[in-house]
């Protein structure tokens, strides 16, 4: 009896599933295919550089000829993360979640400060540490670029209630940042590619919500817990599938926020590559 | 050999013919697979996750896949690898409890909706074992060989599963009385 109640709803499920578009499952495992390949290729580089430079070391030429060295890549800093001290101008790389997930790497201008992600705000005064210069400020903007695991939900009536969101994809990290309270869409959704990848654009904007106080947008095991900005800050995010990771870059800023510091923001974002480390 | 061949005329498909493509795999086999690991982790939309990575990962491995004996034994193998190291990382991180929302189950599957329910409630290995065996056609040993423990814990988890999904079932029977 058992047995027979469990074919029969096999049967029947089978009946109702839904079956995606193959082409893109396909399409998504050629560029992972690729990827693997680009990375194979680059460690073999390496291994010919590395032995070339082994045997020109141990080969005693004819004439003191000149090597030129291999082209370096532009200079990459790893991100420092939560230091709350003031970043030098250039390529920093952010890790996102564990070794198997994709990095990021954003071209930050001169200024910017390191929280979990850069961002940048006025109250600075002689003597004022950047943490205390935030107590001061009267605008904001940030960057963050998360591997999320929880988002808010709900109507605020509980201390902590969330949706889990790790590996679901990026429909249900879209879904759970939509759904999220206090957030609202300023445009509908939009599908594209971003950073050289299938993204869903989003324009959100921070409301205030009679009876909810929450303070927690989303956690990432990396960041933490993220919270909200004052009501009325804007957001742009983007939701990339980034060769089957999903990565959120987020990008926010106060009301009254400089358009300098908001085109800024824009520049970095647009700066953002993603890659996978070897 | 091109990666979108059709099927040879006149010969019924089957994993064996020698131009079968992962489209072709795709169409025979993944409703089957969605349905085998939605008995086995208890969530549609995590089993619908699981299965597509799968066919991402049978897409990625190229010609490799293609020499595979069995495809879809491979995919399975692949989804529920994924489920566990999912599930590994779940359990690593404690900070913050997670409150995960179950994805609604398949409309129209109201009739079976018991059966299900009732394999929730079995404990992960019991639930497993019987979705492989029964859902799967696999045997103890692909069992034990699949989810890498002794065939006696197969056996043993096949028998309870199979003791404690009638004894819910006939309990729902009860209810609806």
């Amino acid at each position: 009896m058992t047995e027979q109640q469990l074919r029969e709803f096999a049967t029947r499920a089978e009946e109702l599933v839904t079956v995606p578009d193959f082409g893109e499952l396909d399409r998504r495992g050629r560029n992972l295919r690729r990827r693997r390949h680009a990375i194979t290729a680059g460690v073999a580089a390496c291994l010919l550089v590395l032995g070339a430079v082994i045997t020109a070391q141990n080969v005693k030429p004819k004439t003191q000829e000149p090597v030129e060295p291999p082209e370096l890549p532009a200079k990459v800093t790893p991100y420092p993360g939560n230091t709350m001290s003031t970043l030098d101008e250039g390529t920093y790389e952010l890790m996102l979640g564990s070794s198997d997930s994709p990095v990021a790497r954003v071209t930050v201008p001169r200024g910017w400060n390191a929280w979990e992600g850069p961002n940048h705000f006025d109250g600075h005064a002689p003597g004022r540490v950047n943490e205390d210069a935030l107590g001061h400020a009267t605008w904001y903007v940030g960057l963050l670029v998360l591997e999320l695991e929880l988002v808010a939900r709900g109507e605020c009536d509980a201390v902590l209630n969330t949706v889990g969101v790790s590996e679901k994809g990026t429909s249900a990290v879209v879904r759970a940042i939509t759904n999220a309270p206090r957030l609202e869409l300023k445009a509908p959704a939009e599908r594209l590619t971003k950073f050289g990848h299938p993204a869903v654009h989003l324009r959100l904007e921070i409301v205030a919500k009679a009876g909810c106080d929450r303070d927690f947008l989303f956690y990432s095991a990396r960041n933490g817990a993220i919270g909200y900005l004052e009501d009325g800050s804007d957001i742009e995010a983007w939701v990339v599938d980034v060769d089957g990771h999903t990565a959120v870059v987020w990008g926010t800023w106060t009301p009254n926020a400089p358009s300098k510091e908001v085109r800024d923001l824009r520049a970095m974002i647009d700066s953002i590559e993603f890659a996978f480390k070897e | 050999m091109a990666e979108r061949e059709t099927l040879s005329m006149g010969a019924p498909p089957s994993f064996d013919a020698p131009r079968i493509t992962l489209a072709n795999v795709f169409q025979l086999s993944y409703r089957r697979l969605v349905v085998q690991l939605y008995a086995v982790v208890g969530d549609l939309g995590e089993a619908e996750d699981l299965v597509q990575e799968a066919f991402v990962r049978a897409s990625a491995a190229g010609g490799r896949f293609r020499r595979v004996d069995n495809p879809e034994a491979w995919l399975r193998r692949t989804a529920i690898n994924l489920h566990r190291n999912r599930w590994r990382k779940m359990r690593n991180f404690n900070r913050v409890r997670p409150e995960l929302v179950r994805s609604p189950d398949l409309p129209g599957l109201e009739d079976h909706v018991v059966v299900i329910e009732a394999l929730r409630k079995l404990p992960e290995g019991q639930r497993e074992a019987l979705a492989l065996h029964y859902l799967a056609d696999q045997q103890v040993a692909q069992i034990a060989e699949l989810l890498g423990v002794a065939e006696g814990t197969v056996k043993s988890r096949l028998m309870r599963g199979r003791e404690a999904l009638a004894a819910l079932l006939s309990e729902e029977v009860d209810n609806d009385d």
